[in-house]
């Protein structure tokens, strides 16, 4: 037992991640807002169809991200618990996580509906936003991938900035690029963990 | 006996040992783990993490449940009040010697 004290503890926060579901969750969620502003791009801003195609993310998300809550927990018992263990984490962090997603849920289609005409840095904000949080994640739990998830956010944020002039459209790339970065992140981490951590003998006897 | 050695002394003795410093660092960092958690990360014998996991709630550091998720039987660790307080005493005294 070389490990040191640190390194348990850093461990138990990083155990979340090993099985690539949160992102493949995360990343689900990605694509369906990525899609719903696609859709908002195909209705003319300012209208009350673009109004109530921005209120219906607010449902849409909120819903979405307790159906993922759910789907999330039943997978971890039915694969990770089952082959590493199980490990609940602590109310305050779960609290601070999902008002941070829900604030997100709530101010964006307030702030794609009531933007400026012409905002084109908009999805350099998205892009930053987006690439901060996983990057300030890599940080804190020191896992590498989440450099690239939020580096790819970033770059997308930048390249939709400067080669598109439709903000929506802008901030919708970037929703459904990083989507698609997290699920296939969470895939290949995903498929690592199971050729890793067959089932133990009891279960599967 | 000089001040240093005096709170050498002191120290937690249950704690002090590397395996179930290694389970009380796990736990205070989780709300509740698996025996299996445990195992794997720790890399014991069950023997061996068993007879430490005994000696902690004996202690009234750690609080043991037997519980069922469907047919499967999962054995839950947690920090208890106590273990919490006891965890975050040796930390400090740890570094307070090795500070003087």
């Amino acid at each position: 037992m070389s490990k040191q004290i640190n390194d348990f503890i850093r461990q138990t926060y990083q155990y979340f991640y090993i099985d690539g579901l949160p992102e493949l969750a995360s990343g689900s969620m990605y694509l369906v807002t990525g899609i719903l502003l696609a859709v908002m791009t195909r209705v003319e801003s300012g209208t009350l169809a673009a109004g109530l195609v921005g209120l219906a993310l607010i449902p849409i998300i909120l819903g979405g991200i307790y159906l993922q809550n759910r789907l999330l927990r039943h997978l971890k018992e039915r694969i990770t618990y089952l082959r590493s263990g199980y490990v609940s984490y602590r109310r305050e962090r779960k609290d601070s996580r999902r008002w941070i997603v829900i604030v997100v849920a709530l101010l964006l289609p307030f702030v794609l509906t009531l933007l400026p005409e012409q905002w084109q840095d908009l999805p350099l904000v998205i892009g930053g936003i987006l690439g901060s949080v996983h990057i300030y994640m890599g940080y804190r739990l020191s896992i590498k991938r989440f450099y690239i998830e939020g580096a790819f956010a970033v770059f997308l944020g930048i390249v939709a900035a400067i080669f598109l002039n439709n903000e929506v459209l802008g901030a919708a790339i970037i929703f459904l690029g990083a989507g698609i970065v997290l699920m296939a992140a969470g895939g290949l981490t995903l498929r690592h963990y199971l050729q890793t951590h067959p089932l133990p003998d009891e279960v599967t006897g | 006996m000089n001040e240093q050695l005096r709170d050498l002394v002191d120290i937690d003795r249950t704690i002090h040992e590397p395996a179930r410093l290694a389970i009380l660092a796990i736990l205070w960092a989780a709300e509740s783990v698996d025996f299996l958690y445990l195992l794997n990360t720790i890399e014991l014998s069950r023997g061996n993490l068993s007879s430490h996991l005994s000696k902690l709630e004996a202690a009234g550091y750690i609080l043991i449940q037997k519980t069922f998720e469907g047919k499967i039987p999962r054995t839950v660790c947690r920090l208890t009040d106590t273990g919490k307080a006891a965890f975050e005493g040796y930390k400090e005294q740890m570094r307070a010697f090795l500070a003087g």
